[in-house]
């Protein structure tokens, strides 16, 4: 707030999961009333309530610009970006904000998550880096814009989780690859520059990966950029029954498997 | 002492380095200073368990302190609107001698703030409060380079000093620690590919 401009405060009582985990105990909401600018978002709000009221809080916040991801959480029962997420939108009637970690993750502290078991070790799993054909070329791999644009949109993802969040098939079996690390997968198999197509597309087809997916579109619902979830998964299912011929489709609701697939590396 | 980023002054960016544009220039010479220092024979010194010991005793320091009645985001906001008001890229003289003698002020209230939350596991209150610190000192940093940078150069434009200077100002900003406020020197800028241009357009 610069000197000079007006600013105008409304009150708000943000209502914020706690919980320690090492120190035991039940996950309680601890109410803070709270007078803010107008214009604030939630984020300030956690803001000031750290800095003023209670230095205790923990939670996680990095760019303060829709950009980083960093401050995915549960506003009054919805995944949102704190930072993105005005509080005289967000509260309820009675000018309340409910705060909560986002759904299907392990709790760390307060608003903080493990966000390595959500996103991380998927988003590993499916070798986010590219694996060109052939010997490195001697200068940069030029491309005309147009052979980017498949994978443009997707190369915008931020890693908020949010489409993870909504995901039906996860809250059932967490070691579901999920939409955002498919996502991830369909970047590098559409990329032109990309010669690894084949084992790519045989490694979100096993079991957790690709055809667990039930389409119910809710990662496309819960995406902040647009960047549609679910068609990828689909586009990746294309791809694959285009072109590997090796290895049918093997989801667990076709032959029962809990085998195979990529796995949990604890610690890694 | 391996360093990336703009205290590095690569030139890469020319007077554009703004924001974004540095985490392409961290990640490019982030990643070629990593493997540099891993090159390089490490110098007898203090071993890290010791290094470790001495964080260890310094943060019981902070924790053990008592607070003063002044949190540590007040200064932080203060500190904000200080640099937005005084220190943005439309700057002065007056105001940013102004800037600097109430750094000055802000960091002796730092002094007397103290860590309330004890806890051990995420506490994002000692870790305000150690980054506080360092936005003190390189806020100070800042108001002292743009005092002594007397002309307008990129996002550097001094409504005192409207124009650019070639003949005394193509060189980096040199800022040392000293405890009374940091000392100021230049050294001069190596040219090779790229001369810079004015802006015209």
């Amino acid at each position: 707030m610069e000197a000079g401009r007006e600013t105008v405060l409304m009150q708000a009582t943000f209502k914020v999961y706690r919980h320690d985990p090492e120190a035991g105990g039940k996950p309680t909401f601890q109410p803070y009333p709270l007078e803010l600018p107008e214009d604030a978002t939630v984020l300030d709000g956690l803001f000031k309530i750290r800095e003023e009221l209670d230095g205790t809080l923990a939670f996680r916040a990095s760019c303060n610009r829709g950009f980083c991801g960093e401050c995915t959480l549960r506003i009054n029962r919805g995944g949102r970006l704190a930072c993105m997420t005005r509080v005289a939108t967000a509260r309820t009637k009675d000018g309340e904000v409910t705060v909560e970690p986002v759904r299907n993750v392990h709790v760390l502290k307060d608003l903080v998550y493990d966000v390595d078991r959500l996103l991380w070790q998927k988003i590993k799993a499916v070798e986010p880096w590219l694996q060109p054909a052939g010997p490195q070329p001697a200068r940069e791999h030029l491309l005309r814009d147009e052979q980017l644009q498949p994978v443009r949109n997707a190369m915008r993802c931020y890693y908020c989780g949010l489409c993870d969040e909504g995901c039906s098939v996860i809250p059932f079996d967490n070691t579901f690859l999920g939409p955002a690390a498919l996502t991830k997968a369909y970047r590098f198999v559409f990329d032109p520059r990309d010669g690894a197509r084949a084992h790519r597309l045989q490694a979100v087809g096993e079991p957790r990966g690709m055809w667990d997916c039930v389409h119910c579109f809710e990662a496309d619902e819960h995406c902040p950029r647009g960047i549609d979830p679910t068609h990828r998964i689909m586009d990746l299912r294309d791809k694959a029954v285009g072109t590997t011929t090796a290895s049918p489709p093997r989801s667990r609701r076709v032959d029962g498997s809990t085998r195979g697939g990529w796995r949990w590396k604890p610690g890694a | 002492l391996y360093a990336t980023g703009g205290c590095a002054a690569t030139g890469v960016h020319g007077a554009n380095g703004l924001a974004g544009n540095w985490l392409l220039e961290a990640l490019v010479f982030g990643g070629r200073a990593g493997l540099a220092a891993a090159e390089q024979k490490p110098r007898p010194g203090k071993g890290i368990d010791a290094q470790l010991e001495d964080e260890r005793r310094r943060m019981t320091v902070i924790m053990d302190r008592p607070a003063g009645p002044e949190k540590a985001g007040t200064i932080r906001s203060e500190l904000g609107r200080l640099m937005r008001r005084h220190v943005g890229p439309l700057r002065e003289a007056s105001g940013l001698q102004e800037a600097a003698t109430k750094v000055g002020e802000l960091s002796t209230r730092y002094q007397k703030v103290g860590v309330t939350n004890k806890g051990r596991r995420y506490n994002y209150e000692l870790v305000a409060f150690l980054e506080l610190e360092s936005l003190l000192t390189i806020g100070g940093v800042i108001a002292a380079a743009a005092t002594f940078r007397e002309e307008s150069r990129g996002a550097h434009h001094r409504q005192d000093r409207p124009a650019r200077d070639d003949a005394k100002w193509l060189a980096h900003t040199m800022a040392s620690f000293r405890p009374g406020g940091p000392a100021m020197t230049s050294r001069p800028a190596v040219i090779t590919k790229w001369r810079p241009e004015g802006r015209r357009y």
